[in-house]
């Protein structure tokens, strides 16, 4: 089966069949965006909280731009559901810039303000994720090096 | 302001020359530590979206150890020393002469120390070079996968995010039974090289 990896700042949709995966996830935001009726499906790997919207670097215009391109494959926009991964805190140690959290924040925020049920989250922590989401069934695997995997 | 996207060849050669030394006094240091015999590769400079430069270093899915070290003074930035998951293990064990070293504490103790003379080593030729001051922070370690520890460093403590620079040293340790690897990235501010090139006399 098709599986594709999706780049940090970069989306990707697909219907039906395939894995979309985005690898190494650390203070990144990963948003998994699910039409469960139509089984169309997208991937945003996000990095940085706010600015510029349109950009997929951001989760404001990552998200719109994943539902623009499932509505355009026939997902309904009310059947959407949300999962979250990531934004941990690596080398919580030293003092930053907590963008982590900040991804995490505007990511829940984005999505409450189009009203897209978030029914899954693994964020936080100190820890890297590496997420695949089958696009056949919705599934969310998130496998980590210090803290074991999990399914969402 | 120096724009890192149009450095000139000359500027290039002359930080992986910097580069170079850091990296020669760094060798030193480990080879005496291990009394082995460590050799240095040409250094690279690694330019490009976050992608590009974290797909150049390793796989993001790689297990690596990894010790962060912020330096400040006269020039500002981070370094950061990866090991493979594998070859961390085997350096701890080269430095205290034992089979297995347990528990983990004093493996990545033992890790953390050896980097931060590294670093340390590397960061004093630089300013030494150039006459200038630069302080170390203490080190702090994590053991995880590449892509989470690399996108996390320049993210959330480096100043750029849409253009990465960083200088790239490949260690080798030749003559022990399998050869290991470390990798050195040192994450310049961009006032920073600035300064390395006024000083080198490299401004145009």
């Amino acid at each position: 089966m098709d599986s594709k990896r999706i780049g940090i700042g970069e989306i990707s949709v697909s219907r039906e069949n395939g894995i979309l995966m985005a690898n190494g996830v650390g203070s990144c935001i990963v948003i998994v965006l699910y039409d469960p009726k139509q089984r169309i499906g997208g991937l945003a790997h996000c990095f940085l909280p706010e600015g510029d919207s349109e950009s997929f670097k951001y989760p404001k215009g990552a998200i719109k731009g994943i539902l623009k391109r499932m509505e355009n494959l026939g997902a309904e926009k009310n059947r959407i559901i949300a999962k979250l991964i990531g934004g941990a805190s690596m080398f919580s140690e030293f003092k930053s810039q907590k963008i982590g959290e900040r991804n995490v924040i505007e990511a829940r925020r984005v999505l409450n303000d189009l009203n897209i049920p978030i029914v899954g989250e693994d964020v936080f922590g100190n820890w890297g994720r590496t997420v695949s989401f089958d696009v056949r069934n919705g599934e969310v695997r998130v496998r980590s090096f210090r803290h074991g995997d999990k399914i969402l | 302001m120096i724009d890192a996207k149009r450095l000139s060849a000359i500027q290039m050669d002359a930080l992986k020359e910097v580069a170079n030394i850091g990296s020669g006094h760094a060798a030193t240091s480990l080879s005496q530590l291990l009394g082995k015999k460590v050799m240095v590769r040409v250094p690279k400079i690694l330019t490009g979206t976050l992608n590009d430069v974290i797909m150049k270093i390793a796989d993001p899915d790689d297990i690596v150890a990894s010790v962060l070290l912020y330096f400040l003074g006269d020039l500002t930035g981070r370094t950061l020393l990866l090991y493979p998951y594998e070859d961390a293990q085997t350096l701890a064990d080269l430095l205290i002469f034992q089979d297995r070293v347990e528990p983990k504490e004093l493996q990545e103790s033992l890790l953390k120390e050896v980097s931060n003379i590294l670093s340390c080593s590397y960061m004093n030729a630089l300013g030494e070079l150039l006459g200038l001051l630069v302080l170390p922070s203490v080190p702090g370690m994590i053991v995880d996968m590449v892509g989470a520890v690399l996108s996390s460093v320049i993210i959330e403590f480096g100043q750029d995010k849409d253009f990465i620079f960083c200088v790239e040293t490949e260690f080798d340790f030749t003559d022990s039974e399998r050869p290991l690897r470390a990798y050195f990235i040192l994450l310049p501010d961009s006032a920073s090289l600035e300064i390395i090139f006024k000083k080198l006399n490299l401004t145009e």
